[in-house]
């Protein structure tokens, strides 16, 4: 019974050593390797981890996609997103801290162009062109994700999530989604 | 096990998520807008007899009157110099109680401005004029046999009463799609009737 008894503690100390040193690291950057493939979309994040299973952090994303380019010029899309700037509040769901599922709820400071048919005359004459004009709009949503870690410093994160533009839905995406698959440093 | 389930199914959510993630749907390269009398039935020879043509036209100019606009509408600019304007039309005759589609050889078509093909309906191009700056199309399909025919613009339109005609525009220029209301009296389902004697 005494061997049992010192043997989970051994467990206990051994699985708390484990975590710990995962704990004791406070930041931690993330790229978004899956929007890069998928949409040109070149993301970055960090995250400040605090007490009580609390995180908050910032994405910032970039997009860049030649595809969605020429389908915006081709009139297959009426925006193009050029940037997001996300800051975000977590929370883990899950007690341990090497793999566990998060919720999070995020802002966003989303903006691009946009592109809409207008009507124009020219020595007294009409015609129909496209004009370009810029659009900026800020989005609220929720997010969640299941993060892992790897030699407790490599992280690897899925998150799906969405947010709602409120201000300039006339011109910006009515949506804007926060998904990636993120390979992030802890330290 | 189920941890790697739920990661799997995570992750196909997220590729998938990932892929629509703005509001892409429609085309927004496109303008509608509404010009009356753009094509005409030709009913001169009214009553038809075997043999006669019965022709459609489409001659119009590059600079359209537009409805609750003070100023005339650039077709041509508009569109890019689109070379053309399309739309279609079905030819059908009476037999016994069905109507049946036209279909007629290449020596009973004549067409003498602007392009047509059959397709099992009639696909039509008014073919812009750097000439006349106009747009042009003038066709006519040669009545066989006697009977009851009649032409409708509705094929792979949405409107009964009137022609939909779209600019054959190229690249990125807008595209042009004019619902122009018939000059020829067409009945409550779109049709314009005619007796071959």
């Amino acid at each position: 019974m005494k061997k049992l008894l010192l043997l989970l503690l051994l467990i206990s100390f051994f699985s708390n050593a484990q975590e710990s040193p995962i704990s004791l690291k406070k930041n931690e950057v993330r790229v978004d390797v899956l929007s890069i493939i998928t949409s040109g979309k070149f993301g970055i994040s960090y995250e400040r981890f605090l007490k009580k299973d609390f995180s908050v952090g910032v994405s910032a994303s970039f997009f860049n996609s030649k595809t969605t380019e020429e389908d915006f010029d081709a009139g297959f899309r009426n925006n193009l997103p050029n940037y997001e700037v996300n800051p975000y509040v977590r929370y883990a769901l899950s007690k341990s801290k090497s793999r566990y599922y998060f919720a999070e709820i995020f802002a966003s400071a989303n903006g691009g162009d946009f592109k809409e048919v207008v009507r124009l005359i020219d020595n007294n004459v009409g015609y129909y062109t496209t004009q370009k004009s810029k659009y900026s709009d800020f989005a609220l949503g929720g997010s969640l994700g299941y993060k892992m870690y790897f030699k407790e410093k490599i992280a690897l994160e899925l998150i799906v999530g969405f947010g709602k533009n409120l201000f300039n839905t006339d011109k910006s995406p009515d949506v804007v989604s926060r998904v990636g698959l993120n390979l992030g440093y802890r330290f | 096990m189920k941890t790697l389930q739920k990661l799997a199914g995570l992750f196909l959510i997220t590729l998938f998520i990932s892929s629509c993630d703005t509001n892409d749907d429609g085309f927004y390269n496109t303008e509608y807008v509404t010009i009356p009398s753009l094509v005409t039935i030709e009913d001169l020879d009214i009553p038809y007899n075997v043999n006669d043509f019965i022709y459609i036209n489409s001659n119009f100019d590059r600079l359209q009157s537009q409805a609750n606009q003070s100023t005339l509408l650039d077709l041509r600019k508009s569109t890019g110099n689109a070379p053309s304007f399309s739309f279609t039309f079905q030819l059908e005759k009476k037999v016994g109680n069905d109507w049946q589609f036209i279909t007629p050889t290449e020596s009973e078509v004549n067409i003498q401005k602007g392009q047509m093909v059959f397709r099992g309906f009639f696909s039509a191009n008014s073919v812009f004029s750097t000439i006349n700056d106009e747009y042009q199309f003038r066709a006519g399909i040669k009545l066989t046999s006697a009977g009851q025919y009649r032409i409708s613009f509705g094929y792979n339109s949405s409107s009964v009463s009137a022609v939909e005609l779209r600019s054959q525009s190229t690249g990125n220029n807008i595209f042009l799609n004019i619902t122009s209301s018939s000059t020829n009296p067409l009945d409550s389902n779109g049709y314009y009737n005619f007796t071959v004697l």
